[in-house]
């Protein structure tokens, strides 16, 4: 009998399996890659969508006339935008015009066609909102206002991949607009101000913008401190070249927690904010628009 | 000839080892492409993409001349000299990107005494390969400048013959950003 041929079966069958099993990885390794494919081509959608809302002040047209408060014109042909000309500076009225639009889903789709997400192929679902600079996917920080988030619009995203995600950063176009606490100090003389906090917050900054306008008084100066007295100052300047500009204690006041934070301030004027509403940046309010495609 | 392959012990070794190699291969191969997330070569683009748009709304938030904020580009760099730090940008740019982003922020200015383009690094940290720049130009006042600022116009002549302090000074803010 001839062995020789056992040699030559076992050979067969080695490499039958091992060309199955290639086979079966080539034909398999393409279909990994569909979900990145699908997110790849979402993803200009995504950034134009992010683009239209916060470069462009909206426009609407009906053929013979037309304008950029498209919240008007909601039966005409319109194109939804935020800003009210600078870019990256959202106008807060139109925030609200497109809340109320939305009006709790029941224009899902008017807002689908007005973004363009209704291609001929295919249309997108979408989700709208502004979230803090710290937010990420796995957990979303919707900045907000009186408890509620400030724009949040659209379906829930899936936790499935395949959603393109597309983020600008965008300040409100009011600085005090949103705030929790907005006070203002003026005054020639000497005054203590308290103001009473529930820590954490999104931002918490006093602005001196001046002297004040009474020219006889003396050198501003402004002292800020925490609960009492006795604890120690987190400001304590004098001279209008270290009084006047923005102090950003944020920080301060989520780490040591205060209930009542006090600033005496004499012969300045500017404003004190506090807000849920985004972050301090730039002497200005900001927060993060993230558009989700899928 | 059958009779013989089904009693061969040795023929049947072989064939299972290959059994056994093809499993264990198929087995590595398909635990490997789901436990890793491919980087294609389009997915990087689009995350690049993303990253320097992030970096220039930065850039664009922080200019802001009309603003007393320490942390606009306009302030910080107008007090900016050897022993300043801009502390309140840099925070500032701290609390905006996200925790996986890190950066160098470049100043690109003319230096007249030297008549050429300089670079001075705001920060100056060791990045990788894989990194995305934005800029942004800004005006500045030259009376804004503290005086021993590198940035300021300390001569005269020049393309407008005489340098006061209200020449505006052009600088090109460099964000390089890259993941950590």
């Amino acid at each position: 009998m001839d062995e020789f041929g056992k040699l030559g079966l076992d050979m067969v069958i080695g490499v039958s399996i091992f060309m199955l099993s290639f086979i079966f990885i080539a034909q398999y390794i393409p279909s990994v890659f569909v979900v990145e494919k699908g997110e790849i081509g979402s993803q200009p959608l995504a950034y134009r969508t992010a683009a239209l809302l916060t470069e462009d002040p909206g426009y609407w047209t009906n053929g013979s006339a037309n304008g950029t408060d498209w919240w008007n014109h909601t039966g005409d042909r319109i194109r939804i935008g935020l800003t009210s000309g600078e870019i990256n500076v959202v106008n807060i009225n139109r925030i609200q015009k497109l809340v109320n639009f939305y009006d709790n889903s029941s224009n899902y789709t008017a807002i689908q066609t007005a973004l363009g997400l209704t291609p001929p192929q295919k249309s997108f679902d979408y989700n709208i909102s502004l979230q803090a600079f710290t937010s990420n996917s796995s957990s979303p920080e919707y900045v907000t206002d009186n408890g509620e988030p400030i724009l949040l619009i659209g379906k829930p995203v899936p936790s499935y991949s395949g959603v393109a995600k597309y983020e600008r950063y965008v300040v409100y176009d009011n600085v005090t607009y949103y705030s929790d606490i907005s006070s203002k100090l003026d005054t020639p003389n000497t005054v203590t101000y308290s103001y009473s906090v529930s820590p954490p917050v999104r931002a918490f900054v006093i602005v001196t913008t001046g002297v004040n306008d009474n020219e006889t008084a003396t050198q501003p100066w402004m002292q800020v401190w925490f609960d009492s007295p006795s604890n120690p100052k987190i400001i304590d300047v004098s001279g209008e070249n270290e009084t006047i500009g923005s102090f950003d204690i944020t920080d301060e006041v989520n780490s040591q927690l205060p209930s009542t934070i006090y600033v005496k301030v004499h012969n300045v004027k500017g404003y004190v904010i506090q807000t849920q509403a985004g972050n301090y940046i730039g002497g200005r309010i900001g927060a993060k628009l993230v558009v989700a495609l899928w | 000839m059958q009779n013989s392959l089904l009693r061969c012990g040795k023929g049947q070794a072989f064939t299972l080892e290959g059994i056994v190699a093809a499993v264990m291969m198929l087995m590595v191969t398909y635990f490997l492409f789901h436990s890793t997330i491919i980087i294609s070569p389009l997915t990087g683009e689009s995350s690049d993409a993303q990253l320097k748009q992030l970096g220039l709304d930065v850039l664009t938030l922080l200019d802001n001349p009309d603003s007393e904020s320490n942390d606009t580009l306009q302030n910080a760099l107008a007090s900016l000299n050897e022993t300043t730090y801009p502390y309140g940008l840099i925070n500032t740019l701290n609390d905006a990107l996200p925790d996986n982003i890190d950066y160098n922020l470049n100043v690109i200015y003319y230096n007249v005494s030297e008549d050429e383009m300089y670079t001075y690094h705001v920060t100056n940290k060791a990045y990788t390969q894989d990194t995305v720049s934005a800029s942004r130009y800004i005006v500045v006042r030259n009376s804004a400048f503290v005086h021993d600022s590198p940035f300021l116009f300390n001569e005269s002549g020049g393309l407008e013959s005489s340098i006061d302090s209200e020449f505006p000074v052009v600088l090109e803010v460099k964000l390089i950003l890259w993941r950590v």
